[in-house]
């Protein structure tokens, strides 16, 4: 680590303008989970740094009126995991007690965790096909967009550099008819090698609507199957077993990850690693209860 | 007065006296130690793996809190090299620095120390360095030929020359008539990964300088004193007694500490220029990078066999991949073939090796020392001549393999196997895991495969010609014992097991026994603690120590009572006449008389009760056609493994696993079992995710806990099926085997038998991770064949030896992962 | 520099510290409790691990000031005494007559369940990795008391042993756990 001064702002105001204040070199630190592997390494040397970790509205987990699900930005996986949550908000408890390891998820945050924006990580994949949006706060002002634009095509995130992410906000708990993740990794501590989602809204009749399919670890930002996922549009979901599966998982995976330039024995398996997952998570929405 | 040996602690799992500390935290590790003015080393390494480099030191000497500053060429001339261990011969290419080229990521180029770390890594980045980058040779098959970049152009080598440094040559028999009158041949070409120890506790150490003693105390997280001592002070040209190396805790080793590192070496010089205590411990990506690494070997194996599946010859080209410089490396070639080769008594055998430098990670001992990578070729095929010979591969073993009733018996390559009981193991696995029914009736992506492995206990190294350890005991004068030794516990439990002997021997109570810490400047000259060495070689060391010691105290006693000393016995801590247990000399007293009240003693009898006794194994040198029987005795088993394929992700589960070993005479079981554990996991790391993978530069992609695949608690499987089937040995008077190792060898082997059972593909190559199984079972599904080998090589070829003739790999395998 | 308090293992441990201090130097160097061990530096091999308020971290990858103000609980807090006072150290001739263990006011039997259980299993070879298998495990139990194998190896999945193959350690946690079950909460 190369020296710095730290500070840790009891509130979201004093936190804007510390960050205004110090300047570009600034380094915000939520659990400090990745930032600090990044410190020790003397990758990152900011001689700022503004901990988010002692400001109480950025844990703070809550329902907005539609029922959408408000999570701070600085809450943790370990509180995620706990959380008492209904509907398809179960499966943030589910991602956020299965990634990393128990210790990791004490400090690490799903704030964290999207704004440091590694593809492999579970965090990007999850908010991307839920289509969360997210709360950004500055000295300038609150706004708030789509994962789908926080995450930039070429790495990292859209955030600029006196942004703090404050708020994500979750569809509420009813509002996919089906909703599934999944990931491959090699050891259990390991980030995936492919991580997916695949979240499906229907009509009254049934029908779906929305699928969006959504996969991690491929590109630099989350790759959205979107061709694929359309072919499952109009379809009922116990439907399902009538669909060419096999060959809906061929489609996404050509889309994210044309064969032709999968050179390497890395990009081969995760070519083959789409299929299987999106075979499962295909099977699994149609299966009752999915 | 023989020793009663039923009712004794040896044979019963006594837990660990060593436990304490460790649980407790008040163990002190290397990088626990403070010493008062201690002041903080850190070293600049290579990032490039090849390349010639300029150096300006001067900014760096004008940091803040520096204190100095080393680079190599300031030392050439004033510290002596050292080297690899070659035949009868000590090249020094070893050195604390590179001088002006290095030959692999992480190579010592300068180091700092200065009052605190942070300082000493400041002063890391002010030192200017400019490299001159050099083509880079990263593979064993490359580094020979011709044209390859040469590492080492300034050394001559007395049995190699360019990159292999040595060769080795075994020529037992006569292979061509086996060749000739062999109704089949099997050959493949198998290579095997890099691995690394990565002991928990990483390499370092705290040097510290008396410049009025002119006394040298080197603390180092080491498995061996001596071996580092006697380096070390050579190297420096001091005196060997003003050396005192002391091993703290050791947080395992796994032979990844068993040599002198460059470190020792750096930090002992800053102390002696500054005369304060130096710390230098290693971060984790330095342990992966100079840490050493077990050798990487192709194998060009070929068997013969006559229809009944006897196997009559066989022949191997072997070229090892012992990295930049590598201390232990062609030991690993000369001892993990020769014993590599058992169970089976192959009456000829023709094998030519290659040992040589890559511009990789340094070679070094590891857990299994050359067995698990001969296993690895050799019981694949066994099992690939089986399947052609229509014999069920549990059958081809059991008519090959050594038996214990043709024991002691020497094999044509010259072992002599005192006992064994590895034919009961067979029999025993096949029986617990349901061999013959999961033959029968196979699932599908499920299969079983089984491995057979024998495992010296100790070893005398061709270039070594030595096998001894040592233990000196000492009755206290309240009746206490204390046992001094310099192999270093790491994790083996040396204070429990030696202490089980002890208290056998004299009677003394078990509690009453302490194991001092391991320091060269009082403990007696021994060679560490590694090769499956400890409770066999020390062992017997202490036993005899044990025994000197006890006819001297029954000495004392007869006289004292005024009986024979025959007709006394030692229990309970005391000497009593027999039968009258509850009578006699508490060993205090004894002890008493020995120091404080001579005239109690026997006329003549030399004052104190200290006794010393050093045991150098039976054991032969290497002959010039490879024979020899290095090893006093045998360690076996035999592992089987039952494992599922999932054919969608080719992620393999193991289902089950049964390993069967005979450890001769167990001293204690619960130790045993952790040893075959801990061997199973070096084992399966090795076989399903360690490696040392490289970019094309050289740069090493897999140094952090991260990338590098240990396996986790997650990735084992449970190992409830574990049994023992005791063949004591009759050469160890205690009738013990090495522990250490045997449940090492055998796991790749039976690992890849079984994945070649489950699916038909048939691996030749290490590590089987799961995107090269899903590759592997696509491109078996596109080739439409049975049975294929990944990557597929040559496996019906047919014509002479040299390496040229060995096609080279196909299957994709040529690009990297990442 | 800036000056913190962490209350280490119930005592109060106030530290002038450079900001990059982490916090495992701070509970190493300043605490001056070296049972909390650094295996990578890297929040991958576990061997660091303490409780931070409640939660299990790891103490490599926080820094110190991230716990000032907080209450920190290592390896050392599993139990009082520190040393296994050996049965009958006094001479045998005068066993009984003198009691130097109630001297100093010891007694062997106040290892953690946990430690206790690592000890019978023989859950540690070279007990690098104990420690922080200890914390983990500690925190675990606390919120599973009941687990199974298979949960027991996923709470450790976080933390590297080298030596034992995990097998013993696992034994070791069912066993501890079953022994904090009857003690009752
Ligand atoms: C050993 C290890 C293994 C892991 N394995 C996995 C895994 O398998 N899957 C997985 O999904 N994750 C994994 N994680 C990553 C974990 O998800 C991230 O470390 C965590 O999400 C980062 O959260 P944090 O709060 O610690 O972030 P920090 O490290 O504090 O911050 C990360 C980055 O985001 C910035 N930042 C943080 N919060 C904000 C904010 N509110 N606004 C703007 N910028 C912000 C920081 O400046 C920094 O650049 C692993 C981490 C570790 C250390
Ligand atoms: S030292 Fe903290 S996890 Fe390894
Ligand atoms: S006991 Fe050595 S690492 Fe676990």
């Amino acid at each position: 680590m190369t020296p710095f001064t730290y500070f840790q702002p009891a509130g979201l105001e004093e936190a804007f303008s510390l960050v205004a204040e110090h300047g570009p070199g600034t380094r915000l630190m939520a659990g400090g989970q990745s930032l600090l592997l990044a410190l020790k390494e003397r990758l990152a040397r900011p001689p700022t740094v503004v901990s988010l970790s002692r400001i109480p509205e950025l844990s703070a987990i809550s329902y907005a009126e539609d029922g959408s699900l408000e999570v701070g930005a600085a809450t943790t996986y370990a509180q995620l995991q706990k959380a008492a949550f209904t509907g398809w908000h179960r499966h943030i408890s589910a991602i956020a007690g299965n990634l990393a390891d128990r210790s990791v998820r004490s400090m690490g945050t799903i704030g964290g965790g999207a704004c440091q924006a590694d593809p492999r990580y579970d965090v990007p994949t999850l908010l991307v096909a839920s289509a969360a949006r997210m709360v950004i706060g500055s000295i300038d002002g609150m706004r708030s967009i789509d994962a789908a634009a926080f995450f930039s095509p070429a790495g990292g995130t859209t955030l600029g550099p006196r942004d703090i992410l404050c708020r994500i906000v979750f569809p509420p708990a009813g509002v996919f008819a089906s909703f599934g993740f999944d990931k491959f990794r090699f050891r259990v501590f390991d980030a995936a090698v492919v991580n997916a989602a695949l979240a499906v809204t229907t009509d009254e009749a049934g029908r779906i609507t929305i699928a969006r399919l959504v996969f991690g670890g491929i590109a630099a930002c989350p790759s959205v199957a979107g061709a694929a996922g359309a072919r499952l549009c109009g379809v009922q979901l116990n439907e399902f077993a009538s669909l060419p599966v096999a060959d809906i998982a061929a489609q996404a995976s050509e889309e994210v990850l044309p064969i032709a330039t999968a050179t390497t024995r890395h990009r081969q398996f995760q070519s083959e690693l789409i299929k299987t997952i999106t075979t499962g998570l295909l099977t699994q929405a149609g299966a009752p209860g999915g | 007065m023989d020793v009663d040996y039923a009712n004794k602690l040896v044979g019963q799992s006594v837990p660990r006296t060593e436990d304490l500390a460790l649980l407790t935290g008040t163990a002190r590790y290397i990088d626990d130690i403070r010493m008062p003015g201690m002041i903080y080393a850190k070293v600049l390494r290579s990032t490039h793996a090849h390349a010639h480099f300029k150096l300006d030191v001067s900014r760096a000497r004008t940091m803040p809190g520096v204190l100095g500053v080393l680079t190599g060429a300031e030392l050439v001339g004033k510290v002596k090299p050292w080297g690899d261990l070659m035949q009868d011969l000590l090249v020094g290419d070893h050195f604390a620095f590179a001088i002006d080229k290095v030959c692999y990521e992480g190579q010592e180029i300068a180091a700092v120390v200065a009052e605190t770390k942070y300082q000493a890594m400041d002063a890391l980045e002010a030192i200017d360095i400019e490299y001159d980058p050099l083509p880079v040779v990263l593979e064993a098959d490359k580094a020979i030929l011709p044209d390859a970049p040469l590492l080492h152009p300034n050394f001559n080598y007395e049995f190699g020359e360019g990159n292999i440094f040595d060769r080795y040559r075994v020529r037992i028999g006569d292979i061509e008539r086996a060749e000739a009158e062999a109704d089949l041949v099997v050959r493949q070409r198998f290579s095997s990964n890099r691995q690394a120890g990565a002991a928990l506790d990483p390499h370092g150490c705290v040097a510290s300088y008396d410049s009025f003693s002119g006394m040298l105390t080197l603390y180092s997280s080491t498995q061996s004193l001596f071996m580092v001592r006697d380096v070390l002070a050579d190297s420096l040209q001091l005196a060997r007694n003003r050396v005192r190396v002391v091993a703290p805790e050791v947080g395992a080793g796994f032979g990844s500490k068993a040599q002198v590192f460059a470190h020792e070496v750096i930090a002992s010089i800053f102390s002696l220029q500054t005369g304060r205590p130096v710390h230098l411990v290693l971060s984790r990506a330095e342990v992966f990078r100079v840490g050493t690494a077990r050798n990487g070997q192709i194998r060009h194996v070929e068997m013969f066999f006559k229809k009944d599946g006897k196997i009559t010859g066989y022949r191997d080209y072997v070229i090892q991949n012992s990295g930049g410089s590598s201390y232990w490396g062609n030991q690993v070639v000369h001892i993990g073939t020769n014993v590599g080769m058992l169970p089976y008594p192959v009456p000829n055998i023709h094998i030519d090796g290659d040992i040589v430098h890559t511009n990789t990670a340094p070679g070094g001992a590891l857990r299994g020392f050359g067995i698990p990578q001969i296993n690895w070729a050799k019981e694949q095929l066994m099992d690939i001549a089986a399947s052609e010979l229509g014999l069920d591969p549990a059958h081809i073993r059991d008519i090959n393999i050594v038996r214990g009733d043709q024991c002691p018996l020497v094999t044509p390559f010259g072992q002599k196997v005192d006992t064994t009981s590895i034919d009961s193991c067979l029999a025993k696995a096949v029986e617990v895991i349901g061999w013959h029914d999961k033959r029968a009736n196979k699932r599908p992506y499920e299969g079983v495969g089984m491995s057979l492995g024998m495992k010296y206990t100790s070893c005398r190294h061709p270039s070594f010609d030595t096998d001894l350890s040592a233990i000196r005991l000492r009755l206290e004068t309240d009746g206490t014992v204390t046992i001094f030794s310099s192999d270093v516990n790491h994790g083996q439990g040396h204070a429990t097991f030696l202490a089980q002997i002890v208290s056998d021997v004299l009677g003394v109570g078990f509690e009453k026994i302490v194991l001092a810490p391991p320091d060269s400047s009082n403990a007696p000259f021994g060679l560490g603690t590694y090769a499956s060495r400890a409770a066999a070689v020390l062992g017997t060391a202490c036993r005899m120590a044990a025994e000197r010691l006890r006819e001297k105290i029954v000495a004392i006693a007869a006289h004292v009572l005024e009986v024979d000393a025959g007709d006394l016995e030692a229990g309970g801590d005391r000497i009593y006449v027999k039968g009258l247990s509850n009578t006699g000399l508490y060993l205090e007293n004894l002890a008493g008389y020995s120091v404080y009240r001579t005239h109690q003693l026997p006329p003549g009898f030399e004052p104190t009760l200290e006794a010393t006794a050093t045991y150098d194994t039976p054991t032969d040198r290497e002959a010039p056609d490879g024979s020899g029987n290095f090893s006093v005795t045998y360690a076996g088993g035999c592992h089987i493994a039952h494992v599922r394929v999932d054919p969608g992700t080719g992620h393999i589960t193991i289902l089950d696993y049964v390993m069967v070993h005979d450890t001769g005479t167990v001293i204690n079981p619960l130790i045993v079992e952790g040893q075959h554990q801990g061997g199973f996991l070096m084992g399966l790391g090795m076989a399903f995710g360690e490696d040392y993978v490289y970019d094309s530069e050289g740069h090493l992609l897999t140094a952090t806990f991260a990338e590098y695949k240990a396996p986790l608690a997650t990735d084992v499987p449970e190992l409830h099926h574990l049994f023992e089937i005791p063949a004591p040995s009759t050469t160890i008077p205690g009738g013990q085997k090495g522990a250490g190792e045997s449940g090492t060898g055998p796991v790749c082997a039976a690992l890849g038998n079984a994945v070649a059972h489950a699916t038909g593909v048939r691996f030749t190559t290490l590590p089987i991770t799961a995107d090269r199984m899903l590759l592997a079972l696509r491109e078996k599904e596109r080739s439409g064949l049975e049975i294929f080998r990944y990557p597929d090589d040559m496996p019906d070829y047919d014509g002479p030896r040299g390496y040229e003739d060995w096609p080279k790999p196909t299957g994709g395998e040529g690009e990297m992962f990442f | 520099m800036q000056t913190i308090t962490i209350h280490v293992n119930g005592k109060k441990v106030r530290g002038t510290i450079d900001e990059r201090m982490l916090l495992i130097e701070f509970i190493r160097d300043v605490a001056n409790l070296t049972g909390t061990h650094a295996g990578c530096w890297e929040a991958r091999c576990g061997a660091c691990a303490v409780e931070l308020d409640g939660n299990t971290v790891k103490s490599c990858n926080v820094l110190a000031v991230q716990a000032d103000g907080c209450s920190v609980f290592t390896v050392e807090s599993l139990s009082q005494q520190r040393l296994k006072p050996v049965e009958h150290v006094t001479t045998q001739s005068l066993a009984g007559v003198y009691t130097p263990l109630q001297a100093i006011g010891s007694s062997a039997a106040d290892l953690h369940p946990l430690q206790k259980a690592f000890h019978t299993c023989h859950a540690l070879q070279c007990g690098f990795c104990t420690p922080g298998m200890l914390m983990v495990l500690k925190g675990f139990l606390a919120e599973n008391p009941s687990p199974t194998r298979e949960e027991v190896r996923m709470a450790i999945a976080g933390n590297i042993c080298r030596c034992t193959g995990y097998q013993h350690i696992v034994d070791a946690a069912m066993m501890a756990a079953e022994t904090l079950r009857a003690a009752g909460p």
